[in-house]
């Protein structure tokens, strides 16, 4: 039996993803002479889900397409696993930047965004870590007189 | 005769002139910073020009807005993260030549690009400022909206190979314009109660997003395809040098992207980024081998920059002749006019011709600086390559979210930059084009104002579209454009079947 392909799955994403913001846009009373608020947002769910039918349709007609950029099957995982692991890290560096402040929070990141780069040199990655948000900070903060997140926590 | 001699005289000095070169530094370095942009640099700097004379004040302004407008292409073309929203059009090739080991010479052409785009701009500002200005009056919503129209059939010339996707994303990138409060009315659509919606989604954090961040992610994900670390890069390397060929391709679109850029410049309220991307549309259609661009094309490259920076000079058309700022720098620097007693309009140039004559002479003389100043400190942004992978990526993210944070002072649109880094990768990975994505979110609200303004003019009447004479031509370009990209399609699926 053949799988189902990449193509449909994305197409099925996009129909639900239309099928929320239509039934959103239906329930706003748009205002606005001849041509009104909620027209063009509607009108555009409407084009989209059109096209996502087409590939929905196209998808299972068309040879598959290799995706993994000639990467075989483990080297795809471990990918994918740095990824969503680059993700949620730097997710936790955005959520950090209120409470830890700019500098701190940035130096974290930078070590771990490193290690997950595959760098294992702790002199270059302590280096990195202290140089690039100080010297960030200094540009904004002194040059620009922009201000970059404080710390909550540490005051 | 004696205009030009005065007015050469008030920029013939040493504080002119430094004002120029600081200026240009300034403004090469914060647009090659994502998140630094012009806007904010111009306005930073405006207090310091108050106690210079008025041409000394405006030429450190007009630095930062060249430099600042080209600048945005060094990191575009090194790191894949564009300065400035323009530049993610010069991103499409320029990063591209980047991962062939031709870092080089998609630099020298996006400088030699901007330079001539520049030079012909400060020509037409020069030459033919008042029928621009009159010209450029004729732009109403309608015309507006039919260029539009004409620069979202692109969306198809971009999607070239995979035209249900390139469409996919177009529209995607369209319907993510229309979020947050509506134009004209001011009715909330599409927030979901998220009060940080209200402004839509800022545009900022959608280009670095899908740029910085996706491209972050598609690297992590390789891990071992670092780029290659050679010695000091030489520019004089034939790897980095443009050969004839280059060109005899370049030449032409310089040109002709040059003169879109004079003109969109003169319209108030269109912008480099438009121009950027209808000119990188517009090359690419009429290329001969239109799949080459993407994949490291030189005239992708040429297009973007000439047309990007051909606005420079052009926004300063209405300002100058009718007193209405271009965009938001001229309207910054509008602000430096009124402090010096300078009050832009048709008497300006009746009653302050000497002015005037300075103002022209200091805009040829800032575009000869910064031909000179950005070839100097080339040889040193091209080093950027050297870095390894492992060293660099983590540094883009940090800057990333630093660039956003500074210009929407919001953690809620780093989260968005995010979010749009992981639909940028996801695109990647599974071929959809990003361009016309970019294209959308930059079209949505033009056409959508454009839209609504002109059956407000014409009371529900569709015709007003036609009967205007230039919103018909371009109404008619977009016909002829998807003609073009449908015979493309068909030639291509009849000679491969």
């Amino acid at each position: 039996m053949r799988r189902v392909p990449v193509d449909a799955w994305i197409a099925l994403v996009l129909l639900v993803a239309c099928g929320f913001f239509l039934q959103d846009l239906l329930a706003t009373e748009g205002t606005g002479a001849y041509v009104k608020t909620t027209t063009l947002p509607t009108a555009l769910v409407i084009v989209l889900a059109i096209l996502s039918l087409i590939l929905l349709g196209g998808s299972f007609f068309r040879p598959a397409e290799p995706s993994s950029n000639g990467l075989s099957g483990a080297e795809l995982r471990s990918g994918l696993v740095r990824v969503g692991a680059m993700i949620v890290w730097t997710a936790l560096f955005v959520t950090a930047l209120p409470w830890f402040g700019y500098l701190a929070s940035s130096a974290t990141f930078l070590v771990g965004a490193n290690l997950l780069y595959g760098n294992r040199r702790p002199i270059s990655i302590i280096a990195i870590a202290v140089i690039v948000p100080v010297a960030l900070l200094l540009f904004f903060e002194k040059f620009m007189i922009v201000l970059l997140p404080s710390s909550r926590l540490l005051g | 005769m004696d205009v030009l001699f005065a007015g050469f005289e008030q920029v013939a000095n040493v504080m002119s002139l430094t004002m120029i070169v600081v200026g240009l530094m300034i403004g090469i370095v914060i647009g090659a910073i994502p998140g630094l942009n012009v806007p904010m640099a111009v306005a930073i700097a405006l207090p310091i020009t108050f106690n210079l004379t008025p041409i000394a004040g405006l030429a450190m302004l007009v630095g930062i807005y060249k430099g600042g407008t080209y600048g945005g292409s060094l990191s575009a073309v090194l790191i894949n993260v564009p300065g400035t929203p323009a530049a993610a059009a010069t991103a499409l090739d320029g990063a591209e030549l980047t991962r062939q080991g031709k870092a080089g010479k998609a630099l020298k052409m996006s400088l030699y690009a901007s330079i001539i785009g520049e030079f012909i701009s400060d020509i037409a500002l020069i030459a033919f400022a008042i029928p621009m200005a009159m010209f450029a009056l004729k732009i109403g919503p309608p015309e507006i909206f039919s260029l539009g129209i004409f620069a979202l059939t692109l969306v198809g010339v971009l999607s070239q190979g995979n035209i249900i996707k390139g469409l996919i994303a177009g529209a995607v990138g369209l319907f993510l314009s229309t979020f947050g409060v509506a134009p004209l009315t001011g009715d909330f659509r599409l927030t979901f109660g998220v009060r940080e919606l209200a402004g839509g989604w800022a545009f900022i954090a959608l280009v670095i997003g899908v740029f910085a961040v996706a491209e972050a992610l598609s690297v992590l994900e390789r891990r071992h395809g670092h780029r290659p670390r050679a010695g000091t890069v030489r520019l004089k390397d034939p790897n980095h040098c443009l050969s004839r060929d280059d060109w005899r391709r370049c030449l032409p679109v310089i040109a002709r992207s040059s003169a879109i850029g004079v003109f969109i410049g003169a319209v108030p309220g269109l912008g480099a980024a438009v121009s950027a991307f209808l000119n990188y549309g517009i090359t690419r259609n009429l290329s001969r081998e239109p799949e080459r661009f993407g994949k490291g094309a030189i005239e992708g490259v040429a297009a973007a920059e000439s047309g990007n920076n051909a606005v420079t000079s052009a926004t300063f058309v209405p300002l100058l002749t009718l007193g209405i700022p271009g965009d938001v720098i001229t309207a910054i620097m509008l602000g430096a006019f009124l402090v010096h007693g300078l009050i832009p309009g048709p008497l300006l140039f009746e009653q302050q011709g000497d002015f005037i004559a300075a103002f022209f002479i200091m805009m040829l003389l800032a575009t000869f600086l910064h031909l000179v100043i950005a070839r100097a400190g080339m040889a040193a942004f091209v080093q950027t390559t050297r870095v390894s992978d492992q060293f660099l990526f983590p540094i883009v993210i940090v800057l990333s979210v630093t660039g956003v944070f500074v210009t929407t002072n919001s953690f809620f649109d780093i989260y968005v930059m995010l979010g749009f880094g992981v639909l940028g990768y996801l695109m990647n990975k599974f071929g959809f084009p990003v361009a016309p994505l970019l294209i959308g979110y930059i079209l949505g609200p033009l056409v959508e104002v454009g839209l609504r303004q002109s059956m407000i003019m014409s009371r529900g009447g569709l015709e007003i579209f036609v009967t205007r004479p230039i919103s018909a031509i371009f109404l008619l370009l977009a016909v002829a454009t998807i003609a073009v990209v449908a015979w493309r399609e068909f030639r291509s699926k009849t000679n491969g079947a």
